[in-house]
């Protein structure tokens, strides 16, 4: 037993279920904590994670609220797998309500701060508030300390993590932490845990705007699972049939998610020059051989025996002496084929300085390829961008211009770091025609253009246009998915059958991440069912309808919030880009996803949800997937 | 005698860790770091990891420096282990060792690693080669033969080495 003086908490005691128990409020402008324990109910409805942090988030976040000011909250929610022996089951998420979208954010890292949390005798911690002066969290076995962080303001993410450490005289603390961009509200800002990012949807910047540098944390504590037998027996067998014997598993060993490069830009998906065109013809500059070529060495994520993370290292040329980890897919195409960079050294560099900056390189890609079409078609000018050559695939202007976005250093990069939509909204002259985002969220790199169902995925997506909430186009470009045990034939460019397959996917999603389960890893939804009754002892779950039944009930849980957020079928809509402006080259030439489609599977889509036409979950949607009574009052029931 | 040696390769480590979650279940039955025998220091800003633990020294520091002769070999594994019947709990070993190899665990022990009776759990949980369980014999030649291929890539660029046996 731990005393301090925001109470007590016991260390190493864990719930029989793979729950820890206990959660942090930590409100910073009175620099108060109290530990309370974890509602049980929620859990075993929404399972943990993201799913939690939802429901504390609809409780305790008021309706309205900015999300740059101190009345949002900022969640480190983690998952009943994290910390155990699963495999790639690291996967934690912060959740907040996001500055670039205004609706839900959460954002997963394999960072092993969640795990560490975990030790530490924490399930999670909701901070509130906005300190005074620059401030740390340092939780240490169940204390939690205020401590200084004006030393370490400016600092970017590498080396604000070893000063942490050294200050607190323990290299195993585990540290996640903004950058200059997040201290400058770049609204597409990262939280940095470990070397892993938290990249979407701007939440370094809700941390920035607190006043809070990072959350550093040790736990010396331990978690167990509820069926220990069971548990080893699930996780052999997720070793040997979803990792090691695996054919789709293999290329996350073999290369990592870069390998994803070589499918999207044959079919056509791979996001070129702002989501121009599908294929990029420099793209064996930066595919998974030249990081191959490039790599040396590999990493995981704390407990994953699949380790997908490449280090590459830059030997020679412009770049010289780069070494970073990454790029990922998502990177090598929005900071590379997205702004016509296809050279490795070039890409590493600005992988380099986002992860360090601390930056969103997808979002950051999505704002440089849109800056970049304005400036060659002549909508902005060099007298606009401070003189600097935005031609695409001019690295040397990127490099100057990742920097001074990332501390807002000129006019034209204190409007780029506002992201594409406020962006383009404050510079006018129709630069909105070009900016590619769902809800204020730049697309990420699989063009809807080349995969229908991908459109519709973006377009309903909790968070706004990403990609891990679904991810259709796997089925929609191999032509076959499977409803349970029957295979339905999916013709690629057609919108049939493509609502079930997102919305079933959804699912699937919600319930994993909820989890703690990588995307990377593991889509047998059997197996992820027993995984979870073996960690929370939760016996639903032996029936794998009941897993996927949580993972409805998170969706409709969290577009509950959203709801309440005001968001309506209005926001549901994809950029007109998608629609009007058809490939210019590649094997989907002169493509584009027609309206008509679009409309057609997002009519469906809301229909298998149970949404009314307006996108709004019924009541009987809503007792029919089982979330608790108390949130029927959002939606004013 | 037909006992194996504890290899650490810290070059082919991704920085897992399931080696440690690994022992410490074996050990204690909940997943954990604290009970862990073995452990890996991680610098995440240049990927770098090193896995450190017991090396089962002979002479071994922490048998001499016991005081009332708790640590003894195992003629079977030829592990360094701690008989727990005699040990007082000074914690003399743990300062004696070189390699930090003995801790406190969460019972407040001095804990090390005894290879598992012979089927050391963290091997098994590593997937990259970074920890083998090795007859003596081969100890050693795969380090040999890293060296050598280093050696053979630098060759390649001097071209004087191994000049005699690549074609001109």
């Amino acid at each position: 037993m731990y005393e301090s003086a925001y109470g007590s908490v016991e260390v190493g005691e864990s719930l029989p279920g793979g729950y820890v128990g206990k959660v942090a409020f930590i409100d910073l402008t009175k620099k108060k904590v109290s530990v309370q324990p974890l509602n049980m109910e929620w859990a075993r409805l929404y399972i943990g994670g993201k799913g939690v942090a939802a429901r504390y988030l609809l409780e305790y976040l008021p309706p309205g609220v900015d999300p740059l000011s101190p009345e949002n909250l900022f969640i480190v929610m983690t998952c009943p797998a994290n910390g155990t022996f699963a495999p790639a089951s690291p996967k934690y998420p912060v959740v907040t309500k996001s500055p670039l979208t205004g609706f839900w954010l959460d954002s997963h890292s394999g960072g092993a701060v969640g795990v560490e949390l975990r030790y530490a005798g924490f399930d999670g911690i909701i901070v509130s508030g906005k300190a005074e002066e620059p401030t740390y969290i340092y939780i240490d076995d169940g204390t939690i300390e205020f401590r200084s962080a004006k030393n370490l303001w400016g600092l970017r993410v590498s080396e604000a993590r070893k000063a942490i450490k050294e200050e607190l005289g323990d290299p195993q603390v585990k540290v996640m932490t903004i950058g200059p961009a997040g201290e400058r509200l770049v609204r597409y800002a990262i939280v940095d845990s470990e070397g892993r990012q938290h990249g979407r949807g701007g939440a370094g910047a809700v941390m920035g705007s607190k006043n809070l540098k990072a959350i550093a944390v040790r736990g010396t504590g331990s978690v167990s699972v509820a069926l220990p037998s069971e548990f080893e027996r699930i996780v052999k067998e997720m070793e040997e049939k979803d990792i090691f014997r695996n054919p789709e598993a293999e290329f996350g060993i073999k290369w990592g998610s870069i390998s994803l490069g070589w499918f999207t830009n044959e079919a056509g998906a791979l996001p070129t020059l702002n989501f121009q065109t599908g294929h990029f013809d420099m793209y064996s500059g930066i595919d998974a051989l030249a990081v191959a070529k490039a790599r040396v060495k590999r990493s995981s994520c704390k407990q994953c025996p699949i380790g997908c993370h490449n280090w590459i290292f830059i030997p020679s040329g412009k770049y010289a002496g780069t070494l970073t980890e990454g790029p990922e897919y998502e990177t090598s195409s929005l900071l590379g084929s997205n702004i016509g960079i296809g050279d490795i050294g070039a890409l590493g560099k600005l992988n380099y300085l986002a992860d360090e900056l601390g930056l969103d390189t997808i979002s950051l890609g999505g704002v440089l390829g849109w800056a970049s079409e304005l400036y060659e078609r002549g909508i902005i000018t060099q007298e606009d961008t401070g003189g600097l050559d935005l031609r695409f695939g001019n690295d040397d202007a990127y490099v100057i211009l990742v920097e001074a976005i990332a501390y807002r250093k000129t006019p034209f990069t204190d409007l780029l770091a506002e992201g594409t939509r406020r962006a383009c909204e404050r510079l006018g002259r129709g630069s909105c025609r070009y900016a590619v985002h769902v809800k204020g969220l730049e697309l990420p790199a699989y063009d809807p253009r080349a995969a229908p169902a991908m459109g519709l995925s973006y377009a309903v997506a909790d968070r706004g246009g990403d990609h891990l909430r679904s991810w259709p186009i796997g089925p929609e470009v191999l032509g076959r998915y499977w409803l349970g045990a029957k295979p339905i034939p999916i013709e690629r460019f057609s919108p049939e059958n493509k609502a079930i397959i997102v919305f079933q996917q959804e699912h699937q999603y919600a319930a994993k991440f909820a989890l703690g389960v990588c995307d990377f890893c593991c889509w047998d939804n059997e197996r992820l069912s027993l995984l979870a009754w073996a960690v929370t002892g939760f016996e639903e779950f032996k029936d794998v309808r009941n897993f996927e039944l949580a993972g409805e009930r998170i969706v409709n849980l969290i577009r509950v919030f959203n709801v309440r957020e005001g968001m309506s079928s209005k926001d549901d809509v994809l950029p007109p880009r998608i629609h009007e402006d058809p490939h210019t080259s590649g094997p989907t030439k002169g493509r584009v996803l027609p309206r008509e489609w679009f409309e057609k599977m997002k009519k469906e889509y809301y229909e298998l949800r149970g949404w009314d036409e307006q996108g709004r979950p019924t009541k009987e949607t809503l007792k029919r997937v089982g979330v608790d009574e108390g949130v029927f009052k959002f939606m004013g029931w | 005698m037909a006992y194996k040696i504890l290899v650490f390769d810290s070059g082919k480590c991704t920085g897992c860790e399931r080696c440690v979650l690994a022992c410490n279940y074996i050990k204690t039955n909940v997943y954990g770091t604290r009970d862990s025998r073995i452990r890996v220091f991680a610098w995440r800003d240049t990927g770098d990891f090193i896995v450190t633990g017991c090396y089962h020294c002979d002479p071994a520091p922490c048998m001499e420096a016991c005081g009332v002769d708790a640590i003894y070999r195992d003629p079977k594994t030829d592990a360094v282990v701690i008989d727990y019947r005699k040990c007082i709990n000074c914690k003399a070993c743990v300062y004696a060792c070189p390699y930090g190899a003995i801790t406190l665990g969460s019972e407040g022990k001095v804990i090390k690693c005894d290879l598992c009776g012979g089927d050391p759990a963290c091997v098994k949980a590593c997937n990259y080669g970074a920890l083998r369980f090795e007859p003596p014999e081969r100890v050693g030649l795969d380090f040999a033969f890293q060296y050598a291929a280093m050696v053979k890539a630098k060759a390649d660029i001097s071209k004087r080495v191994w000049s005699g046996i690549r074609p001109a």
